[in-house]
Parts: C-alpha cells; sequence; structure tokens
C-alpha cells in the first residue's frame, strides 16, 4: 500500500497553484489580444464605411472573403512548398508595397529629371562597369570610382542635363533608366539558366510592361503616369526575385497566387454585394482620401500630404540616424575601452544611451525647437544657425535624435551578437581588426541592425508630441518637395481631425487615418520581421 | 461694394442660401479688383463663368497660419478656397494651437504669418509685437455664439442667468451643488467641462462669465478639444461646460444649450441671436497678422482680400461652419484697413 | 604566462619539430590550450593576459616588438575545438583567408585546400552553398581547408574532433596524419587514445601549467619516466 501511496500521492495544492497560474496567464493574453482586436476592428469598420452598408451587403462580402481565404489555407495546408510560397508571396507584396510608398516620395521630392540626370550620368554608367568587369578584384574599385565621378560630372552639368531630361516624359525617363536596366539585370541572371527564349521574354515582356503600364492606366491626380510605374516595379519586384529563385531550385510557384486568390474573392464579393441591390459600404478610406489634402468638408478630406510629409521625414530621419547609430554602437562595442578610468566613462555612457530611450518624446521636441529648430548661439558667435520651426529637416533630426538610443542598443545588440567563435576565426586567419570587422562581424550584425532601424521607424511614424512641440503644421495642402518645406504627418492631421466640429471628421474620416497610419505601421513592421526571419534561416 | 450678392438682412433659415460657395466668392473677388484698388488683383474665376482673366498664377509662396482650433475651421475654408479659386501655389502650413497657445509659440516670435485668435489681443501681447518689430493687425473673421450646455437628461435647467454661470465658475463662491445656484434645483454636485488656459474661448469665459481675466476655479476639466468637453458634457447627467456655438449646431441632440439671460431676458443661442446682439455670450473670433509680413508678402495681401470676402460668405461660414458671417459693412472696413496698412 | 595574477604556465620549455604532429595533452584546466593559444598570439586577445620568456619561430622570438601578430598568425594557422565556419558560402569561407591578405583569389587554390582537407568530394558542385548546411565533421574539414588555403607553416589544433561523432573523428585524423607531410601540427587533445593514434610527439602537461614530460609518443605511452604521467596515462589520475 505503501509503495502505492507514494505513486499516487500529489501535492493537490500545488497543482491548483499551477492551474490558476496557467489561466491568469491566459487571461492577460486574451485581454491584450482582445483589446487590439476590437481596437483594430472599430477603425477597419469605421474607415470602410461599413455603418452605411446593409448587413446582408455585409454577409456577402464577408463570405466572398471568408471563402476565397479558406480555400487557399485549405489548400495551402496540404502541402509545406504552397504553404511556404503563399507566405512568401504575401510578405514579398506588404514588402513591395512598402518599398513603392518609398520609392514614389522619394521621386516626388527629386523630380524625374533629377533622378534621370543623376541615373544617367553615374547609376547606369557604375552598373554596366560592374557587369561588364569581369575580375573580382577590380570591379569594385571601378565600379566606386565610376559612380563618384559620374556623379560629380550629373551635379555639375545638372542644369543642362535636366533641362534635357526635362524634355521627355516623366514615364519614358523611368523606362529608360529603370524599366530597361532592369531588364538587362534580369536577362543576364535567367540567361544562363533559363535559356535564351525564356530570358528574353520576361525582358521583352518587362520593357513592354514598361511601355504599357504608364499609357494604358488612368494616372489619377497627383499620381502620374510615371510614379504609377515606379509604384508598380516596386510593388511586384520582391514578388518578381521570389518567383525565379523558386522556378531556379525547380520548386512549383503556385502558391504565389494566393494573395491574388484571397483580395480577388473579396473584389467578386463587392460585386456580387452591389449588384443585390442592398445599401453597399461608403469607404472614407478611398483613393480620394489617400490623394487629397484636408478640406473642411469630411467628404472632401484626405490625408495625402501628411502620408508624403510621413515618408519624407522618415527616410531623412534614417538617412540621419543609421549611420551615427551603426558608427556609435560599433565604437562601443568594438573599439571603445573596457577597463581604467576610460571604460568607466564609456560605462556612464552607455547607462545613459539605455536611459535616454526611456525619455518622453516630448522632452525630444522641447529639445528640437530649443536647438534644431532655432539654433545655438555662444554669444555673436553662431554655432548652428537653427532649421526653423515645423520644417522637414527639424522633424527629421529631431526623431532622428529620438529613435537614436534604440537604434544604438538594438545595433549594439546585434553586433554583441556575432558568435565570439567567428572572431577567433577571423584573426586566427591573420586577419586584422578592421578586416574582422569588415568581413566578419558588420555582414552577420547587419540584418539585426537593420531590423532594430526599421523597427524604430514604425515608432517615430506614430510619433506626435515631439512634431507638435517644433511647431509643425496640422495642415498643409501640398507635399513637401524639399528640406526646408513646412510639413505635417499623419498622426498629426489625424489629431486635428479628432477635435473637428462636424461629427462624420470625429469617426469616419477619423478611422480611416488612423487606419491608414496603423497599415502604413504594420507593413514597415512586416519587412523588419522579413528581414529578420530571412537572417534566421540563413544562420 | 454695392453690387455684392450676399442678403444679409436677418439669418433666414438654411435652405435659401444653397448658392454656390465658389460663386459668392469669385464674384466677390471680382468686384473688389472691378472697384480698381489693385492693379493685379487676383480673380477668383473657376465656376462663375464671368469671363474674368485669370492672373494671380504667378503668384506664390508660404503663409504661415497658428492659433486657435475655433477659428481653425474658418482658416482651413479660407485656404482650401484661395488655393482652388486664385492659386495652388501658395502653401499654407495650418496649425491649432490655441489662441494663446499661437500667440506664445509662433506669432510673438515671428514664426507665422496669421494666427487666429478667439479673444481679442492683449495689450501685453500687443507690446511684445512691438519689441519684435511688427504691429499685429487685427481683422475680425466671424462670430461665435458661445453656448453653455448641460445634459440631455438635464430636465430643470433651461435658462441661466449670467450671474449664476458666474457663481458656478467663480473661485471665491464655494459653491458645488446645483441647489447652491438655485435652490429649486437638484441637490447634487456639478461636474465642470471648458477650455484649457491655452484657448482664447477661456480667456473670453473668464473675462465675461466670471469677470476677471484668467480667473477660475481649478476643479473642472480644461481642454483645447470640443469634443472632449460635449462627450464630458454627454456623459453625466449633472455636467455643464461651454463650447463654441458651431460645435453644438454641427451636434444637435448629444447635448442641450442653456438659454441665457444677459438681464434682458432669455435668449437661446442661435447665429441669429448672436448677429442681432440680442445674445449675451455672442462673441468675435479674430485674426491676427503681422504688418511686416503683409507688407513684404504680396500673396499674404492677396490672399487676405480673398478672406475677408470670404468671411461674408453665408455657405461657408454659417452653413458649413457655424458661425455668424461678416456684413458687408464690416467686410468694407476690415477691406480699407487692409488697404491702409499695406501701403 | 599569466591572466591578471593568475599564473597560467609555469616554465613551459620545449622544442615543436618540423613536419611531425605534435600532440599536447593533459587533464581539464592544465593549461594545454593556453599554451597553444601563446603560439600564435592569440592571447594578445585576452587584455589581462601577460607572457614572460621567449617562443621562437624559425629563430625569432614571436614576442619580439618587431613582430605583427597578425602576419605571425598567416604563418601559423588555427583550428578550433567547436566548427566555427562563417556564415558565407563554402567559397568564400575557404577563401576568407587570401581575401583577408590581399591575396589573388582563384578557383584552383580554393580546389588544392578542399583537396588536402579530403572534403573536395563531398562539396563539389555546390560551393555557392551556406557552409552552415553541412554537418558538424565537414564543417570541421572545411575549416581545415579554409586554415590551409593560405599555406602556412605551422596547424595550430585545438581539441578539434572533441565535438564531432567517432566516424567524422576518425577522418580528421586520418587527415591530420596527412597534413603532417607538408605541415607542422600541433594538437591539443584530452583524448589520449587519438594522441597515441596520430601523434609523433607528445607532450604531458599536468595541473598547474607545468609541462611534465615531453618525448616520442612510443616512449610517452609505454615507458613514461616520470610516474604522475604514469598514472595519468593509465587512468589513475585526472
Amino acid at each position: 500500500m505503501a509503495t502505492v501511496d507514494r505513486l499516487t500521492f500529489t501535492n493537490g495544492l500545488s497543482k491548483l497553484k499551477g492551474a490558476a497560474f496557467r489561466l491568469v496567464c491566459l487571461g492577460a493574453t486574451a485581454v491584450g489580444v482582445l483589446a487590439l482586436a476590437a481596437l483594430l476592428l472599430t477603425v477597419t469598420w469605421g474607415a470602410l464605411g461599413f455603418d452605411a452598408a446593409h448587413p446582408v451587403w455585409i454577409l456577402v462580402v464577408l463570405t466572398a472573403t471568408g471563402l476565397s481565404t479558406g480555400g487557399v489555407v485549405t489548400y495551402a495546408r496540404r502541402d509545406e512548398t504552397v504553404k511556404l510560397a503563399a507566405i512568401s508571396s504575401t510578405a514579398a507584396l506588404i514588402g513591395g508595397a512598402v518599398l513603392g510608398v518609398f520609392a514614389v516620395v522619394f521621386q516626388l521630392i527629386v523630380t524625374p529629371s533629377v533622378w534621370a540626370a543623376y541615373a544617367g550620368g553615374a547609376l547606369l554608367p557604375a552598373l554596366v562597369t560592374a557587369l561588364v568587369i569581369p575580375n573580382r578584384r577590380y570591379r569594385l574599385p571601378a565600379t566606386a570610382a565610376v559612380l563618384v565621378g559620374g556623379g560629380v560630372v550629373a551635379t555639375v552639368a545638372l542644369d543642362t542635363l535636366t533641362e534635357l531630361a526635362g524634355a521627355a516624359d516623366p514615364w519614358l525617363l523611368y523606362l529608360l533608366t529603370i524599366v530597361v536596366p532592369l531588364a538587362v539585370l534580369v536577362w543576364t541572371r535567367v540567361e544562363p539558366t533559363a535559356g535564351r527564349r525564356r530570358a528574353g521574354l520576361l525582358a521583352g515582356g518587362l520593357v513592354l510592361a514598361g511601355v504599357a503600364v504608364p499609357l494604358l492606366t488612368p494616372a489619377p491626380d497627383p499620381l502620374t503616369p510615371g510614379l504609377v510605374l515606379v509604384f508598380g516595379l516596386a510593388l511586384f519586384s520582391p514578388l518578381g526575385v521570389l518567383a525565379w529563385r523558386r522556378f531556379r531550385n525547380g520548386q512549383s510557384n503556385v502558391g504565389l497566387a494566393a494573395p491574388l486568390v484571397i483580395v480577388g474573392g473579396a473584389v467578386v464579393g463587392v460585386v456580387i454585394a452591389n449588384a443585390t441591390g442592398f445599401a453597399a459600404a461608403d469607404p472614407w478610406l478611398d483613393w480620394q482620401f489617400l490623394t487629397s489634402p484636408h478640406s473642411r468638408l469630411p467628404e472632401d478630406a484626405g490625408l495625402y500630404p501628411a502620408v508624403v510629409g510621413s515618408f519624407f521625414i522618415m527616410m531623412v530621419m534614417a538617412a540621419f540616424a543609421f549611420p551615427v547609430s551603426v558608427g556609435a554602437a560599433i565604437y562601443l562595442e568594438e573599439y571603445a575601452p573596457s577597463t581604467g578610468w576610460r571604460g568607466r566613462i564609456v560605462q556612464l555612457i552607455q547607462v545613459n544611451i539605455a536611459n535616454l530611450a526611456g525619455v518622453p518624446s516630448v522632452v525630444y521636441g522641447l529639445l528640437g525647437l530649443a536647438i534644431i529648430a532655432r539654433g545655438v548661439s555662444l554669444g555673436p558667435f553662431a554655432l548652428w544657425p537653427g532649421t526653423g520651426t515645423g520644417v522637414v529637416t527639424t522633424a527629421a533630426f529631431t526623431l532622428g535624435l529620438l529613435i537614436m538610443p534604440i537604434t544604438i542598443i538594438s545595433a549594439q545588440e546585434a553586433i554583441r551578437a556575432v558568435p565570439d567563435a567567428h572572431r577567433r576565426a577571423s584573426y586566427a586567419m591573420g586577419a586584422s581588426d578592421w578586416h574582422t570587422l569588415r568581413n566578419v562581424v558588420l555582414p552577420e550584425a547587419l540584418p539585426g541592425i537593420l531590423t532594430g532601424t526599421i523597427l524604430s521607424l514604425g515608432r517615430a511614424i506614430g510619433e506626435t508630441a515631439p512634431l507638435i512641440m517644433i511647431g509643425a503644421a496640422t495642415t498643409v495642402y501640398s507635399p513637401p518637395t524639399s528640406l526646408n518645406d513646412s510639413v505635417s504627418a499623419m498622426p498629426m492631421q489625424i489629431y486635428a481631425w479628432a477635435g473637428e466640429f462636424i461629427a462624420d471628421f470625429r469617426t469616419g474620416v477619423l478611422s480611416a487615418g488612423v487606419l491608414t497610419l496603423l497599415l502604413a505601421m504594420l507593413a514597415i513592421n512586416a519587412v523588419a520581421i522579413l528581414v529578420r526571419n530571412r537572417y534566421e534561416r540563413n544562420q | 461694394m454695392s453690387q455684392d450678392p450676399h442678403d444679409r438682412s436677418g439669418l433666414p433659415s438654411r435652405r435659401n442660401f444653397l448658392v454656390s460657395s465658389s460663386v459668392v466668392a469669385a464674384t466677390a473677388l471680382a468686384g473688389c479688383s472691378g472697384n480698381g484698388d489693385d492693379g493685379d488683383a487676383g480673380d477668383g474665376d473657376t465656376t462663375s463663368g464671368d469671363g474674368g482673366t485669370t492672373s494671380a498664377d504667378e503668384l506664390s509662396g508660404t503663409i504661415r497660419i497658428s492659433g486657435s482650433s475655433t477659428v481653425y475651421p474658418v482658416q482651413v475654408a479660407a485656404t482650401e478656397e484661395f488655393r482652388a479659386d486664385v492659386s495652388d501655389d501658395v502653401e499654407f502650413p495650418i496649425s491649432r494651437d490655441g489662441s494663446t497657445g499661437g500667440f506664445e509659440k509662433f506669432f510673438l516670435k515671428g514664426d507665422s504669418d496669421i494666427n487666429g485668435s478667439s479673444r481679442p489681443i492683449l495689450e501685453e501681447e500687443v507690446e511684445r509685437a512691438r519689441d519684435q518689430g511688427f504691429e499685429p493687425i487685427e481683422f475680425q473673421v466671424a462670430g461665435d455664439a458661445l453656448t453653455a450646455a448641460v445634459n440631455n437628461d438635464n430636465d430643470w435647467a433651461e435658462c441661466i442667468t449670467i450671474e449664476e454661470l458666474s457663481r458656478i465658475w467663480s473661485p471665491d463662491a464655494e459653491n458645488e451643488l446645483w441647489s447652491d445656484i438655485r435652490s429649486e434645483w437638484p441637490d447634487e454636485p456639478f461636474d465642470l467641462y471648458g477650455a484649457a488656459t491655452t484657448s482664447g474661448t477661456f480667456d473670453y469665459w473668464t473675462r465675461e462669465v466670471v469677470g476677471e481675466l484668467r480667473v477660475i476655479r481649478d476643479d473642472f476639466e480644461g481642454t483645447e478639444e470640443d469634443d472632449l468637453i460635449a462627450r464630458g458634457i454627454s456623459d453625466n447627467q449633472y455636467a455643464h461646460g461651454y463650447l463654441p456655438y458651431a460645435y453644438y449646431d454641427n451636434n444637435p441632440g448629444s447635448i442641450k444649450a442653456l438659454e441665457i439671460d444677459g438681464g434682458e431676458g432669455c435668449t437661446e443661442p442661435s447665429l441669429t441671436a448672436a448677429s442681432d446682439g440680442t445674445y449675451p455670450l455672442a462673441r468675435p473670433i479674430f485674426i491676427y497678422v503681422n504688418s511686416n509680413r503683409l507688407q513684404e508678402k504680396e500673396e499674404l495681401q492677396e490672399f487676405l482680400r480673398y478672406y475677408i470676402e470670404l468671411t461674408g460668405n453665408q455657405q461657408i461660414i454659417a452653413e458649413e461652419i457655424g458661425y455668424v458671417p461678416m456684413s458687408d459693412q464690416e467686410i468694407q472696413d476690415n477691406l480699407n484697413k487692409l488697404e491702409e496698412t499695406i501701403e | 604566462m599569466w591572466y591578471g595574477d593568475d599564473r597560467a604556465l609555469h616554465d613551459v620549455d620545449m622544442d615543436i619539430p618540423e613536419h611531425r604532429v605534435t600532440a599536447i595533452i593533459g587533464p581539464s584546466g592544465c593549461g594545454k590550450s593556453t599554451f597553444l593559444r601563446c603560439l600564435n598570439r592569440m592571447n594578445d586577445m585576452v587584455e589581462s593576459a601577460r607572457i614572460e620568456g621567449a617562443v621562437r619561430f624559425d629563430g625569432t622570438d614571436i614576442y619580439d616588438d618587431a613582430v605583427d601578430p597578425i602576419a605571425l598568425r598567416r604563418q601559423i594557422g588555427m583550428v578550433f575545438q567547436h566548427p566555427n565556419p562563417f556564415p558565407k558560402s563554402i567559397y568564400d569561407n575557404v577563401a576568407y583567408g587570401l581575401r583577408v591578405q590581399d591575396e589573388p583569389v582563384d578557383d584552383d587554390v580554393v580546389e588544392t585546400a578542399l583537396r588536402r582537407a579530403a572534403l573536395w568530394e563531398e562539396v563539389e558542385g555546390q560551393l555557392d552553398t551556406s557552409a552552415l548546411e553541412l554537418s558538424g565533421g565537414q564543417q570541421q574539414r572545411l575549416c581545415i581547408a579554409r586554415a590551409i588555403a593560405v599555406d602556412p607553416d605551422v596547424i595550430l589544433m585545438d581539441e578539434p574532433a572533441s565535438a564531432l561523432d567517432p566516424v567524422a573523428t576518425a577522418k580528421i585524423e586520418d587527415l591530420i596524419e596527412e597534413l603532417a607531410e607538408e605541415y607542422t601540427v600541433v594538437i591539443v587533445t584530452h583524448n589520449m587514445q587519438q594522441a597515441a593514434r596520430i601523434s609523433d610527439i607528445t607532450a604531458v602537461f599536468l595541473t598547474g601549467g607545468n609541462l611534465v614530460e615531453i618525448d616520442r609518443t612510443e616512449t610517452v605511452f609505454k615507458n613514461p619516466a616520470h610516474e604522475r604521467v604514469e598514472e595519468y596515462i593509465t587512468g589513475q589520475f585526472g
């Protein structure tokens, strides 16, 4: 009996505690997930104008979308490669969309003719150099030399070149500077494995699409045919690369159609639902919303200048914060002394960086206003002239300072995560510090560094307080095109809508704005996750 | 401006004024340039088809507008229409900072060209502008009937006197219950919502109702967002607060407006009552312009000419926004003031 | 040889003959790995490390101020306990040493190194795939290929087979014997059978960083001069 007792006796209280703790954890998770889901649902519901729709209409659309999604999921679950293809093609499209928005905003800012001047003067010659020189050793320096030399030439002759380029339609410039080189690149990559016929078809098809898309697609103001072309290229490039890789590895590409089928299902659902004659949804988040500035009338109001402003700020911010953070992280991790009084100073700096990451953003706003915007002078000497209130540079620098502690710390962590074994292996091969850093540490840390930076972009895009402090406008009518232009950002305009007199602003337009901001942020975070996953798979 | 089509004999129901806003604005502007005040005044011919020429296409630049959120809808309307009618090469960064916030942060530092204000500029602010080397030029752009509101379920208060409001909001009188104000009202504490201290509405309310500028009890919720005030009032049966008439007008049914007795009987807040002076809490709302910028920037001159004309637009100011438009005479006076400053 | 105030090695005096396999054995913590790292100045990486005395390589003291540790390590390669290929392609791993030494990389050099490391047959045609896709034993042979691609004089091996299964270990052992035809090999191992199988000379370190005995391998194993060494070898100690 005693043996049996020993084997069956369990501590009931401890078991109970365990179960209770498990329930509490489950509850905490549920609260978080449900709260987020409720927020997203409310915002989506309002932004897509489902209030106006008849329940039958909603039911039809949701059923169709559910059926197509369910179909894809059921089909993909049977086959691991199809599943992987479905997931990666969705990811590729999201990444492509983010890339596309950045590319369009970039082109809006630099203008097609300036782009063409530099592309024709420096980028293309460099590309040709890289393709023509066979020897690995000379390729890089030669390409760099052509790039720099061409850049200098293009800058000197900028007026003439832009005038020349200005004579052509922008989309024609994009065709020549982007589509044709891309076609050549596709040819060189595809031809050796897939043969001449296929490579020719692909490259030719690409050029044909480059002509057809701008000519045939309507380009609703403020987008031009050229910008539609740029967006289309960016949107589908990652998918194209993915399809090519899978083709080369002999994998089936059926799964790549998954996002198309799901969206197609939703579209068919809307068509059927409209045919039923029941009241359709009246979406606030539509093309008009994305391409118009604010208006006093909710049905005319939009977010366009703020979207461009947000992305412009992010680009300038990343260009400024990325090199500084990576530089600081490399110094602190690889070079900074760790012992003695100098080591203690480094430790102090390290602790301060960690603390700065927790400083409220409004403080950065104050700093941005007092120093970056208004300038610093010591008596009669102007140390820093000040960039002015509410302009792109000020916003980008202020937000750049805001994210820098986070990017420095994440870059440091990425560098620290490089195994010491790899460093030692490199040193044992007779590599110097510099070689080891350049060839081993940085390449291995880069994905981690990029992930941290991209995630911090996602944080910066939602910041409002520092922008208010530096005097960024709530409303502007045209997107900023230079660093000294007044800028508004998505959260600024959204905040203003929350205080409008007219109720539609506070419900529909506000929801549309919030959904746009959330989608932009989620897409950016998705890109970060993609980078990280790719990196983990390579490890 | 005798041919000006605005009919402002009284402010009748909205339906009579479904005139296209651009037509009104454009004709008004055409009349202005026809008077020959300025040789190359912009002609806002877009929809009226009266064959006028568009001569303002060279107009460009940036006009920074800061200030009151009460004035914000008017600023948006004026800038939006100006870009549609005259020149979309002029960029208008607009921010909502509150009247005082806008003065402090931008206008008095020379950062903004125009500051919206829901109260007259203070003497001290004028002095600081002069120290900066410019004169703030005042233009009234609309009128508001500041609305004292209570919860829809409030069935005791219909009309309230200024004196009673003062007793609610004054820091000296220690009134906490509705019954402290009138004995037949319930023995329940009131829950107060009002404008933030950066707001011109706050300044107006303290001076006109409490009796002394910026003196008020401190146990109320102050915010720059009228929507939050309205939500606070609609959430509590015993709540009370004040907000611009335009908010009340655009959100009928969510809160209940009190009639105000300024000594001559109870008056319901309305645009009519505000414009004929019978509503005691009728208040002007203003924009202030930096005189130096006005003299330097042609686009600013042109914009203000357009803006002042637009303040008489019944459709935009009254129907769409919910403020009292300016009368022909007031517009003419403002235009004269503008031209004087420019010279 | 000190780490801070802790002395890791005492009065080690030994000759390492050319084109032979010299094994260093001893119980854990006896300082054998530390000694190995002295030979290519990898201890320089440890800030508190300090050394007295001299290590002569071709007559030159490698701790002389004029000696550049980077140049030294190009002559004295090293293979570590755990396979540590870079997360790069097989080709780039082998070519790494040449690249950092600014020497021309051609496919022949890579092929030769992989052949010598007895890996060529297994990876031919997939040189562009990641080195991390190889098995543990293959990775270790890749590390050896990487070390010999730059054609060093000496190869130091720090328990190169201890993390591998018996089959992979056998391959590595065969490889080491072949390598001795062209290179001087110094191998640290805690596996006495392994030392007995592959080495020509055996050095025995015992606790406290003392070199107790060094002689021909057969002598050390069959007829050790010191009693403690005999106890260690027969398993009575350590």
